[in-house]
């Protein structure tokens, strides 16, 4: 019963892109246009690519880079978010600097940090890190700031240690707002590694797009952007996955 | 251990006054507190100049460059691409999220569809994009639009999909005619999640056109940043990057007023 | 609080409206979730005369709320029907209003308030001067008066569920489901907004279907005290009260026979519940 009603629901929402990827393959199989080639053209590029190791390389380096950066961007984000978060002075003195790196554009600074720093894999993570410490950094501080004042006055009551009231108390308040952050985060990041790897570099997806393209490897560049989409998505299921897991109390109190 | 913000709400007029000058003070030391360092290390040469100039080249240049035409003309072509991309993706995406959300059939239909735009790198599809359109500005505008489409598309869908059981049951009782519920119910109800979509969205097209202008060779202010490097001359660079970090400032300030307006009766009714 | 009615809603006394009344025969709800079934009750008759207060009181999770959507024709019944004016009840009918007990969440916020009391007129077509003054009118029969350009959640919890009453009156129904309208809202407000009801009543003859799982609020108001129990729920005693159409907060439920009544009531939901438990 519930069986049926999972493939069900699972059909009616992946008939369409289906359909889609379908009336593509169809669409196009005669297609002479130089710039849409064939689905099918496209495809075997990416089997052959895949197959020669350069298309597997490249994809290793993006991951590389982008789960660093975000690993380093998301733990700076929520340990100074945490820092600040506590104190109330701090958070209003260094308010505008914050909002003002918020609001920078992340991409503007990768020919800055590239240009210093040299087309190697550290600048690029740094450049993902940096831009995903904001939105985590500011979601964190909004969260530790909306812990309510019932919770506090448990904590102060039964003199919870400093460790306790970290760990049990602030970062499980902050958890869903933290989450919220990392999300944003998240998709900055697969920005600014694609930017980063077409801007400069030797190695990664942005860089094979960006290769491709230039040689007119029409059909390589194609592979290369629906790669980089597939990973985007695989990314955010990854992240919706740990979100669910370690939100569950939250959703279902929610619901309550 | 009562804060300077918190204190200004409840303390009379004078003390206010003394209040808010010690929070301008605080933060104006914070400020020459970092440029101070940084002129340390750049005096110093802990990073070479071409990495890390003084502070007041980048000063020097920041001035300098609001006095040259070609600065101002970079940065209106960098606002109106992510404008018009934004007001384009906009007149799309309301009038799809409001069909989508009214009819769960179409919505459910779609979420995969949505979910893999959503997350989808649009900056990846630039070397396809400058293949087809070339680096023009309609090049541009396109990828501004083909990014910021979803974020308002899934917040239109979301705003108009989530109606309060309770004011469901109320417009059935009173049998609420269709025209009515979808203007002076649905509507509403989604105006709020909409303009959160279009705040969003707007600081993302900043983003995509500065980093179209970068990549693509496009002009706008992320080219300029770009040859500035490129040239040997960061503190233009650096000098662009605060611009670029003002106007992120100033559009997301104004799309958050334009916002707040939209949702008074919200935050005036989350006081309670 | 002053109660002040207008002409306009004076007018419409019981003696010179036909009213109509409400009959619910052998009905019963079962939902099935996930292939098993819950019946939520079943059996349930009783009328409501025109004019009448019939209160159905119950213990929590008993499924009132359920019935009352049965009632309103928000929610079909799976057994038996429930009949208005004669006419069987399919859907949502213009000689029925409901007043919820979420009344912050009824009421919408971007509309001004006496634009939500006017917002069913509007719908029913009524031109736009005569939706204002039906509105203010009504807004007066309630005693908010002038509160009519304000936002509902400018207003206090029991003004709100005066704006949702008014609505209501607005939209001239006969009959006036309401759904444990004032459990959200402090004891004082409570009493007032009761001697709302039987005011509203005494003066426009509304019926009144209410909803509460106060055995004290239910006997106050009614004529007719319809008590639910079990599991599934069940009509366990239907007590008449003889306390007059003039009651007052202090006197009346100090009268023996509010306390026998009130005494009676609780005995069958405790019998019942107890019952439950043993099987």
């Amino acid at each position: 019963m519930s069986t049926t009603n999972t493939l069900r629901r699972f059909l009616e929402q992946a008939w369409l892109p289906f359909a889609l990827l379908a009336l593509w393959w169809v669409l196009s199989s005669g297609s002479t246009n130089f710039y849409f080639p064939p689905l099918s053209v496209i495809w075997e590029t990416f089997l052959d690519e895949l197959l020669t190791g350069r298309m597997l390389r490249n994809i290793g380096a993006s991951m590389r880079n982008i789960t660093a950066g975000l690993f380093i961007g998301v733990l700076a984000g929520v340990f100074i978010g945490v820092a600040i978060g506590r104190s109330r002075n701090l958070r209003a003195v260094l308010d505008p600097y914050l909002q003002f790196l918020r609001a920078m554009p992340q991409v503007a600074l990768i020919p800055i940090i590239i240009g210093a720093f040299g087309i190697t894999a550290l600048p690029k993570i740094w450049a993902i890190a940096f831009a995903c410490v904001w939105p985590v950094l500011l979601n964190t501080i909004d969260g530790i700031r909306a812990i309510d004042t019932g919770t506090r006055d448990m904590v102060r009551s039964y003199r919870i240690n400093r460790r306790l009231e970290l760990f049990k108390v602030m970062l499980p308040a902050a958890l869903p707002q933290i989450m919220a952050g990392i999300r944003v985060s998240l998709s900055v990041a697969v920005v600014v590694m694609v930017v980063s790897e077409i801007w400069g570099a030797t190695e990664g997806l942005g860089f094979f797009i960006n290769q491709s393209g230039a040689q007119f490897q029409v059909a390589a560049t194609w592979a290369g952007t629906l790669v980089v989409g597939l990973i985007g998505y695989l990314l955010s299921l990854i992240f919706l996955f740990i979100e669910h897991r370690s939100l569950h109390w939250y959703h279902n109190s929610a619901q309550q | 251990m009562t804060s300077i913000t918190t204190q200004l709400k409840v303390v009379a007029p004078p003390q206010r006054a003394r209040l808010r000058l010690r929070l301008g003070l605080a933060r104006a030391a914070v400020g020459v507190g970092i440029i101070a360092v940084w002129w340390i290390a750049a005096h110093f040469d802990w990073l070479s100049d071409q990495i890390l100039p003084s502070p007041f080249d980048v000063l020097r240049s920041f001035v300098a460059l609001a006095f040259t035409g070609s600065f101002w003309i970079s940065f209106l072509q960098t606002l109106a691409s992510a404008m018009g991309g934004l007001l384009i993706a906009f007149l799309i995406a309301v009038p799809v999220g409001l069909a989508l959300g009214i009819t769960p059939v179409l919505e459910r239909m779609t979420r995969f569809l949505l979910d893999l735009g959503r997350s989808f790198p649009v900056i990846a599809l630039l070397p396809v994009m400058i293949l087809l359109l070339g680096t023009s500005a309609a090049m541009k505008v396109t990828v501004i639009v083909l990014g910021v489409v979803w974020p308002i598309l899934l917040q239109t869908t979301y705003g108009s999909r989530r109606m309060d059981p309770v004011v469901r049951d109320t417009t059935k009782i009173y049998r609420i005619t269709l025209r009515l519920r979808f203007f002076k119910v649905v509507l509403p109800a989604a105006a709020p999640f909409i303009a959160t979509g279009v705040r969003v969205a707007a600081s993302v097209a900043i983003l995509l056109s500065i980093a179209v202008e970068l990549l693509g060779r496009t002009p706008g202010m992320g080219h300029s940043l770009g040859q500035a490097q490129i040239d040997g001359r960061p503190d233009i660079a650096l000098a662009y990057l605060v611009y670029s970090g003002l106007l992120g400032m100033l559009i997301n300030w104004i799309f958050m007023r334009l916002e707040d307006r939209i949702i008074v009766w919200n935050a005036l009714g989350d006081k309670d | 609080m002053e109660k002040t009615v207008t002409q306009e809603f004076e007018t419409r006394d019981s003696v010179s409206k036909p009213h109509t009344r409400l009959d619910v025969i052998e009905l019963g709800k079962t939902y099935v979730t996930n292939g098993e079934e819950h019946e939520i009750f079943r059996g349930l008759d009783f009328a409501v005369e025109p004019g009448q207060v019939v209160c159905i009181v119950g213990p929590s999770g008993v499924g009132k709320t359920t019935l009352l959507r049965c009632l309103s024709g928000l929610l079909e019944a799976t057994t038996g029907h429930v009949s208005i004016g004669g006419k069987p009840l399919t859907e949502p009918v213009p000689e029925m209003a409901v007043v919820f007990q979420d009344y912050s969440r009824s009421l919408m916020p971007w509309m001004r308030t006496r634009e939500n009391v006017a917002f069913p007129l509007e719908s029913k077509g009524v031109p736009k001067e005569e939706r204002r003054r039906v509105a203010e009118e009504a807004l007066t029969a309630v005693g908010l008066a002038g509160a009519g350009k304000k936002y509902p959640w400018q207003l206090s919890g029991g003004m709100q569920q005066r704006a949702a009453i008014a609505r209501a009156l607005a939209y001239n129904a006969d009959v006036l489901l309401m759904d444990e309208p004032f459990a959200s809202v402090d004891a004082q407000t409570r009493f007032d907004l009761e001697d709302l009801v039987l005011d509203l009543r005494s003066r426009l003859g509304i019926s009144v279907v209410l909803v509460t799982h106060d055995i004290d609020e239910a006997i106050y108001l009614a004529d007719r005290v319809v008590v639910l129990s079990g599991k599934p729920a069940s009509i366990v005693d239907i007590v008449d009260i003889h306390l007059g159409r003039d009651r007052d907060q202090l006197t009346t439920k100090a009268q023996p026979e509010f306390v026998e009544a009130r005494a009676r009531v609780l005995r069958q939901i405790r019998r019942n519940a107890d019952e439950v438990d043993a099987s």
